[in-house]
């Protein structure tokens, strides 16, 4: 079996690049496959935090390379999907006490037994970026719509390609449908027109999302939560689905479109 | 009440009427304008005026500036502009002159010369094509005056691009390695015959000169009248006339005007650049010659060039033409969306209304960004040389 691996990055911290890697990592395997998230952001970990899964880490990504632990026992099952394991990132050390062949290495190893291994990248395009890209098959750029996001993936985007990973696709996140449909968000469009790369989905700010992340639960699990049902779209589209893009669009009752011409957030949501 | 030559001033009452001087470059007006009314200062404080400007034609965006001007430094309002009727016409028949108009040549203005075939071919070593036929102006109109007419109307002078932009770029510098290097592809503009070439084509070029670099020779006496009689190979002619264009440009920098420019391109020898990707945030392109990028600069990236560089997508990011200090070249893009550009060591920034991006992410609109006395101007470039001038000013 020959497994993939994804790496999840943006070059800007805090546009989502934990929360996608766990929510595709556990919509893949609600979709059935093997697999494994690795954190590379050393020094800074969190998706372990995201996954609810913090206190179950003995060892971690480091450990392994140099060789204090087996491959298999770094490995943290998820408490909700058996098919889906965490290596998490040692959280004492810095990024460059591991170098990008090292993490390949893993990485094949890890491939001959798992379907997908997805890559949380640190933010920035210094070593811990170059170490998360060194073995991906594929790249996913997550951006938020905002300039200065959207530049640093421009620059990642650029680095990516001199880097043999051609064709990265790109997830927008915390997009607010009601301040696109104001003007006074960046839309879609410009987004793609900007970076010229594929999109692979589009995912609402969502405040279920804040409250499933705080609980250490992906919020894919929330069948409720636009954001989980963006995220659901997303899997569906990585494992080779042909969901069409939707725009999204706030949608409800009368009382949701009423706050949400009010601009009260709570339920500007969609599906996208 | 003080008093500058330029700007003449007569009140009446609440009715204020500007004159000013329209033999005098827009700049020197602009300024004495500006110093006038920072004389006197609170002198005025609200009210309308208007502004006669004489012979001379106001491109909008000059107008916009006085406008500016008086509002800023006195809170005056604008309310109409006085000028001749026949500087009117022209001004609407083509928004390229910024000058003191010459007399007037409406006959001209009416029957403008038909399409002349071109006569230089943009392939280096091409020779020139024959001298066109002369138009309809007769030589006898034109010794009415004895000044040619500065003013590159309709159908006299133009320019359009060989083959619709469709660049013929030969086959990849292999030596050069992964370096992108192409012989010099970058010949778009092929003109129609104007006098100057006329004059210049029944000369001997010197030392075998390619047709393409006497053509970029030549161009450079194209700021000359369109419609200027044909009046043969006589040299001694010409250069009378070209004199004469100078004395009337008092301009710091007359030869400014002249288009396309003689040293708007790098020495023939000199390679352009073809990029064939996106020039993505952080990427920085230096190059000696052309630079041209099949693809979008975006924000961040920087493309530095000694001579033009052409965009055939969206330029976004830093675009730097001239960069070895040649004042004549431009910067060409399908979609021309820089907040900042530079020309030689001039840097303009878009005003801020311009540049929001508009709704309609697909569609192109081409504009090409030239500086003419000290200001980088972008305006729309529609393959025509009349439409070519004018444009928004990106103030440095
Ligand atoms: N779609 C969204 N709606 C609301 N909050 C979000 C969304 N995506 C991410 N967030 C929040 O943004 C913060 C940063 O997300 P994170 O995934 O840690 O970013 P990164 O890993 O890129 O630094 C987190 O607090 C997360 O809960
Ligand atoms: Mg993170």
């Amino acid at each position: 079996m020959k497994g993939k691996t994804i790496v999840i990055t943006s070059g800007k911290g805090g546009v989502g690049k934990t929360t996608t890697t766990a929510n595709i990592g556990a919509g893949l395997a609600l979709r059935g496959h093997r697999v494994v998230v690795l954190d590379t952001d050393i020094g800074l970990r969190n998706l372990d935090v995201v996954m609810g899964l913090e206190n179950r880490i003995v060892y971690d990504l480091v450990d392994v390379i140099e060789e204090r632990c087996k491959l298999s026992q770094s490995m943290i099952r998820d408490k909700h999907l058996p098919e889906l394991y965490l290596i998490p990132a040692a959280q004492t050390r810095d990024k460059n006490c591991i170098n990008s062949e090292q993490l390949t290495d893993l990485c094949r190893k890890l491939e001959q037994e798992f379907d997908y291994i997805i890559i949380d990248c640190p933010a920035g395009i210094e070593q811990g970026f170059r170490n998360a890209i060194g073995p991906a098959q594929e790249a996913i750029i997550v951006t938020t719509p905002e300039v200065s996001a959207l530049r640093d993936a421009d620059r990642v985007i650029g680095l990516l390609e001199a880097s043999e990973l051609h064709r990265p696709r790109l997830i927008i996140n915390r997009i607010r449908p009601g301040m696109v449909k104001r003007g006074d968000m960046l839309d879609k469009d410009d987004i793609v027109d900007l970076l010229a790369v594929d999109i692979l989905g589009m995912v609402p700010a969502d405040d279920r999302l804040i409250t499933a992340t705080n609980q250490g639960i992906p919020v894919i699990h929330d069948k409720k939560a636009p954001s989980g049902q963006a995220f659901s779209r997303i899997t569906a589209r990585i494992d080779g689905d042909d969901v069409p893009l939707m725009d999204l669009e706030p949608k409800g009752g009368l009382m949701d479109r009423v706050r949400y011409l009010m601009g009260i957030n709570r339920s500007e949501y969609t599906h996208a | 009440m003080p008093k500058t030559e330029t700007i003449q001033v007569l009140g009446r009452g609440t009715n204020v009427d500007f004159t000013i001087d329209d033999s005098v470059p827009f700049e020197l007006a602009e300024r004495s304008l500006r110093e006038y009314l920072m004389a006197c200062r609170g002198l005025y404080s609200r009210g309308t005026v208007s502004i006669n400007v004489g012979r001379r034609i106001l491109a909008p965006d000059q107008m916009s500036t006085i406008r500016g001007i008086l509002n800023q430094e006195t809170g005056l309002t604008v309310s109409r502009y006085w000028c001749s009727p026949d500087v009117l016409r022209k001004a609407l028949a083509g928004p390229e002159s910024r000058r003191a108009l010459p007399p007037p040549d409406l006959e001209y203005a009416r029957n403008p010369s038909p399409a002349r075939p071109p006569i230089v071919s943009a392939k280096a070593g091409t020779p020139l094509a024959q001298v066109p036929a002369a138009p309809e102006g007769d030589p006898a109109r034109h010794q009415e005056h004895s000044a040619p007419v500065p003013f590159p109307g309709r159908g006299g002078f133009q320019t359009r691009p060989v083959q619709q932009l469709s660049m013929v770029f030969p086959e990849l510098d292999q030596a050069q390695g992964d370096s992108l290097s192409v012989q010099i592809p970058i010949v778009v503009m092929e003109r129609d015959s104007g006098s100057a070439v006329d004059l210049e084509a029944g000369r001997e070029r010197p030392n075998g000169a390619s047709a393409e670099s006497a053509y970029w020779g030549v161009s450079q006496q194209s700021a000359m009248p369109a419609p200027e009689p044909l009046t043969g190979d006589e040299n001694g002619k010409e250069g009378k006339a070209a004199q004469s264009v100078k004395s009337e440009e008092p301009s710091a920098e007359p030869e400014d005007d002249a288009w396309p420019p003689a040293d708007a391109r790098p020495a023939p020898n000199d390679h352009a650049l073809l990029i064939k990707h996106t020039c993505r945030s952080g990427e920085v392109v230096k190059h000696t010659g052309d630079v041209v990028v099949y693809g979008d600069v975006n924000p961040g990236a920087e493309i530095v060039a000694g001579g033009d560089i052409v965009v055939l997508g969206a330029l976004r990011g830093m675009a730097h033409a001239g960069a070895e200090g040649n004042s004549k070249a431009t910067i060409f893009a399908l979609k021309l969306e820089s907040h900042r550009l530079q020309i030689g060591s001039h840097v303009g920034e878009a005003p801020r209304a311009a540049g929001k991006s508009k709704r309609n992410a697909r569609s192109v609109n081409p504009q090409i960004a030239y500086l003419r006395r000290r200001t980088i101007w972008v305006a729309p470039f529609t393959q025509r040389r009349e439409e070519y001038g004018g444009g928004t000013p990106y103030e440095g």
